[in-house]
């Protein structure tokens, strides 16, 4: 129930925000030698939004958000950010966008497995200049914010599976990203841990006019988005998979 | 940013699993060999030249004759004692009031049959007999000082020659000759350089491969790092920073490794190459800039070793095949300078060309053996039937990997290795002209003594002299003829074979075959009262001791001793049990002799050296073979552990144990024989392309036959050393990376 009053609001934040483009994708297309990977999508996500993509196994999705990540350079068409094009920029630039005002997070974790749990999500603060001690108190806050304080100083080999994909959420939380970028954040996760990691995901988008792009395959968590596209054979469905019942 | 990667670096270099630890290890162990290497390659030609300004500064100088001192220097020439070099400085007193000469390092110049020695020759002489019978002639009356000596091992003597000792040069004062160059010097030099490359190209080969082998390892993690919004640079700066970690200190211990080499050796072991050890002792900006300069290439190493495709999806769809025809091409290139190199014009370039030729052929094949085992597993995929032998054949096919790249580092190896010896053998040949001892109980030698101090009686009174015939030279029409003037019954004494039809009455030629050719004295040999011979053109272009010393002689019985120039020349038996001893003994009593032995040396004991080389090429051969090993083993471990997912496969469809066993041996007894086989033929072609133009370089068929077996055996060993982590997998762990 609250779930839903939270979607119902969030439908009238979308409207408002729709003249607030944070992300822009024009005719994106993706080619692996000769496999066509993505043909010709367009996309917008407004700030404070978050839309949610689905889609089924080697439909593009990932490849999608490893482009609007800039991680990979789109055969055609451009992408921006806050107005300004970045898929032509060089990967230093990119790079630094990314760490700046991205917030990225896989199924997969990615956790630097020689670090703590706390120095992995202390990592992208670090990174950008902030010192030692704010950084640290902020990942602590992180942490205990998806409920798992408790792991700071824990090594990769002692958490579960589940707890490192919520320290991964933490890690592309922690320094309050414009934008977030997350392939299936949950799918490690109980129902109860998921609708805790994305809450946090959605009072970060709400609280800063973040915009939020997730694939995911989890019906729950798309309807905690505002907005649910469907990718098939590489092209975008500009229905909200939610009308077809999602 | 760069601090901030640098704390992420340090971070990330702290903790390390089991694997990277032992991948760490390595690393260390070749940043630390390379930085001891290269420190003392560095400090080597500083020590040479060190050594040749010494060598100058104790020449004589002839150039002025108005001190009245005489001396001269007899370099060793070719002539060793006791396998050892001697150099002697022979002093002779002309006028008592002229001796305004000093040498260096020794109080005053010794009398008439006194020496001053070297520490290391007073040391040798003791246990030496040879060096004993050498000094025999002679009081030491004192010890040459440092300030004396080229080299702290050098064995040197200034010996006092009676005054009226002739051709003794006037000196003017020591030290702005310059000396001649020094063979052995050279060999050490090229020597010093084989070593080097010999060790270093296996150790810089090992940092880059631990880098990308960590790197593919650490896939997940590169991943990582470029998703929090690290750029791939940026990524190889943190890579590098982790394994500056490793090398820093690995450096620091090179550098003590090269300061205690420096304390500890006054010489390279096995060799007569001295130096002191101030001399090997590089100024501390240069360590600091070796050092410096070491973990730049590291740290360059293990940037280009980084590998970020494998991390994230990329767009490539096929693997580039630009490496495998740079290869081929370098191939070709390299044989077309095998082949033409022998007929470039005389000089710098032919050799040049040779090695680069060389050089070409080992990189094509290191850059195109992965294309070899791949068309080796293909054709071998299409003959077995077994599932296992199968899918590692095929994943040969598409992924020879990093373990067939490494296999081309042993390729590398086999050639720098083979080349090597027959550069070896080239130099080897050119020094010990032997003969295998006890095929005859005596030798001939022909004495040279340019001061002119030995008489045939002496000669004949020397223990070990079994017979003497002095030496005469005639001039003939177009050239000198050397003459052996004695009675048939010297002759006889210098020969080992009958000598039919000697006589004394008649001049004749000494064959090969030991009959004298006999010539109509009254028509064809004209001796006019002014000694001078008148012989017919044939007989003036005789060329004398080109196979054996007594060859081609004229024997001219009724003659008697003829002035035979600025030198005596004898022609002598002596017995070869003693022969070494029996020489030393005529150089004491003459020591500008010199001596030869024709291309027959069967008393030259000039092997130390030789053994010497052989030995510390094998010592380095082994070593690098080591580390490559080593770097074998850790790579195909990772590449394993890569391929785990893939032979997971098999399993899940019920392959039983024995087909995982196969699976691994295609994936890794293939690639390493194939490519070792390959690298032994290429080597085999290459020394044969040389040995046409040199036959000395030519190396024999059991040479590449043992590299084969060793390289096999290499196979063998590396196939074992992975099989636990390749058939780890059956139990069902899940991939995982360990960092």
């Amino acid at each position: 129930m609250e779930e839903r009053s939270m979607v119902g609001s969030h439908e009238q934040n979308r409207t408002d925000s729709r003249d607030d483009t944070l992300l822009t994708c024009s005719n994106v297309g993706l080619q692996y030698g000769d496999i066509e990977v993505l043909a010709g999508v367009s996309l917008d996500v407004a700030r404070g939004e978050i839309v949610a993509l689905q889609g089924a196994s080697g439909s593009g999705k990932s490849s999608l958000l490893h482009i609007v990540a800039g991680l990979l350079s789109p055969s055609g068409g451009e992408v921006r950010f806050a107005g300004n094009r970045y898929d032509d920029l060089s990967d230093a630039r990119r790079s630094d966008l990314r760490l700046a005002s991205f917030g990225v997070v896989f199924q997969s974790g990615d956790l630097i497995p020689e670090l703590s749990m706390g120095e992995n999500v202390e990592v992208p603060l670090r990174l950008q200049g902030v010192s030692r001690q704010v950084a640290r108190r902020r990942a602590r806050e992180q942490l205990d914010e998806l409920g798992i304080g408790e792991l700071y100083d824990r090594s990769r080999s002692q958490v579960s599976g589940g707890q490192a994909q919520r320290v991964a959420i933490a890690r592309a939380l922690v320094h309050e990203p414009d934008l977030i970028l997350a392939d299936e954040p949950t799918g490690a996760l109980d129902e109860e841990n998921a609708s805790t990691a994305i809450r946090a995901m959605l009072s970060l988008v709400r609280g800063r006019r973040a915009a939020a792009l997730v694939v995911t395959h989890d019906g729950a968590v798309a309807a905690m988005c505002d907005r649910v596209l469907h990718v098939r054979g590489g092209r975008l469905d500009g229905t909200d998979a939610r009308a077809d019942g999602a | 940013m760069i601090s901030r990667l640098a704390w992420l670096g340090w971070r990330l270099g702290t903790r390390r699993g089991y694997g990277p630890r032992l991948r760490m290890a390595l690393l260390f162990i070749g940043v630390m060999l390379i930085t001891g290497v290269t420190l003392l390659g560095a400090a080597g030609p500083g020590a040479m030249q060190s050594l040749q300004e010494r060598a100058e500064s104790l020449h004589l100088d002839y150039r002025k004759s108005d001190s009245g001192v005489l001396g001269l220097t007899i370099d060793a020439d070719g002539r060793r004692w006791g396998g050892l070099e001697v150099e002697r400085v022979l002093i002779a007193l002309a006028d008592p009031r002229g001796t305004s000469i000093e040498m260096p390092g020794i109080p005053e110049l010794p009398g008439e049959g006194e020496a001053y020695v070297s520490p290391e020759l007073a040391s040798e002489a003791r246990e030496d007999p040879i060096l004993r019978a050498l000094l025999s002639e002679y009081r030491v009356v004192g010890t040459i000082e440092p300030d004396g000596l080229v080299s702290p091992v050098e064995l040197r003597a200034v010996i006092g020659v009676p005054a009226e000792t002739r051709f003794l040069e006037p000196v003017a004062g020591v030290g702005s000759g310059t000396p001649p160059p020094d063979v052995n010097r050279l060999l050490n030099k090229y020597f010093w350089v084989l070593l080097v490359v010999l060790v270093s190209v296996p150790a810089v080969a090992l940092i880059v491969l631990c880098a990308r082998l960590g790197s593919r390892q650490r896939a997940g993690r590169i991943a990582a790092l470029r998703r929090l919004g690290l750029s791939r640079r940026r990524v190889r700066l943190v890579m590098a920073t982790e394994t500056m970690l490793v090398a820093l200190p690995a450096a620091l211990v090179g550098v003590g490794l090269y300061l205690l080499t420096a304390s500890v050796f006054d010489r390279v072991p096995g060799t007569q190459f001295g130096f002191y050890r101030s001399d090997l002792l590089l100024p501390f900006p240069w360590i600091v800039g070796v050092v410096l300069g070491v973990l730049m290439v590291v740290a360059a190493s293990a940037v280009a070793g980084v590998k970020l495709d494998e991390a994230l999806p990329g767009t490539s769809a096929r693997r580039s095949r630009r490496s495998r025809w740079a290869g081929v091409g370098c191939i070709a290139a390299g044989i077309v300078g095998l082949v033409l190199w022998p007929d470039l014009p005389r000089g710098i370039l032919g050799p040049v060309v040779s090695w680069l030729s060389v050089g070409a052929v080992t990189a094509g094949f290191a850059l195109s053996s992965h294309w070899l085992v791949a068309g080796v597993s293909r054709v071998a995929a299409g003959l077995v039937r077994s599932g296992g032998w199968l899918v590692g054949l095929r994943l040969n096919c598409a992924e020879p990997g990093t373990s067939s790249r490494l296999t081309a580092l042993l390729a590398v190896l086999i050639v720098t290795i083979a080349t090597g010896a027959s550069f070896l053998g080239l130099f080897a040949s050119g020094l010990n002209n032997r003969t295998p001892a006890g095929e005859s109980t005596s030798v001939v030698v022909r004495v040279s003594d340019i001061g002119r101090v030995l008489t045939p009686e002496r000669v004949a009174e020397t223990t070990g002299v079994d017979g003497v015939v002095p030496v005469a030279a005639l001039e003939g029409d177009r050239d000198t003829i050397l003459t052996l003037a004695a009675p048939c019954r010297d002759l006889r004494a210098i020969t080992d074979r009958p000598i039919d039809g000697c006589r004394n009455d008649e001049a004749s030629w000494l064959s090969k075959s030991g009959a004298p050719v006999r010539l109509n004295s009254s028509r064809q040999v004209e001796i006019p009262s002014d000694g001078t011979l008148r012989l017919p053109p044939k007989a003036a272009t005789l060329e004398v001791g080109s196979t054996d010393l007594l060859d081609g002689y004229l024997h001219l019985p009724t003659l008697g001793v003829i002035d035979a120039g600025p030198m005596i020349q004898y022609v002598v038996r002596v017995n070869a049990a003693e022969s070494s001893e029996t020489l030393a003994r005529l150089s004491s009593q003459a020591p500008s002799a010199s001596f030869d032995f024709g291309d027959k040396v069967a008393v030259d004991s000039d092997t130390q050296e030789y053994v010497g080389h052989m030995t510390w090429l094998t010592i380095a051969s082994v070593l690098a073979a080591f580390i490559a090993w080593l770097g074998l083993v850790i790579s195909i471990s990772g590449e394993t552990e890569a391929r785990r997912h893939r032979l997971r496969g098999l399993r899940l469809v019920g392959a039983p144990a024995r087909d995982l066993r196969r699976a691994h041996f295609a994936t890794v007894m293939v690639p390493l024989t194939t490519v070792a086989v390959g690298a032994t033929v290429m080597a085999k072609l290459i020394n044969f392309v040389n040995a046409i133009e040199d036959d000395r370089k030519a190396l024999p068929y059991v040479f590449f036959l043992a590299l084969v077996m060793l390289s096999v055996a290499i196979a063998g060993l590396t196939t074992l050393a992975t099989s636990p982590s390749a058939l780890r997998q059956r139990a069902g762990d899940p991939a995982r990376d360990d960092g």
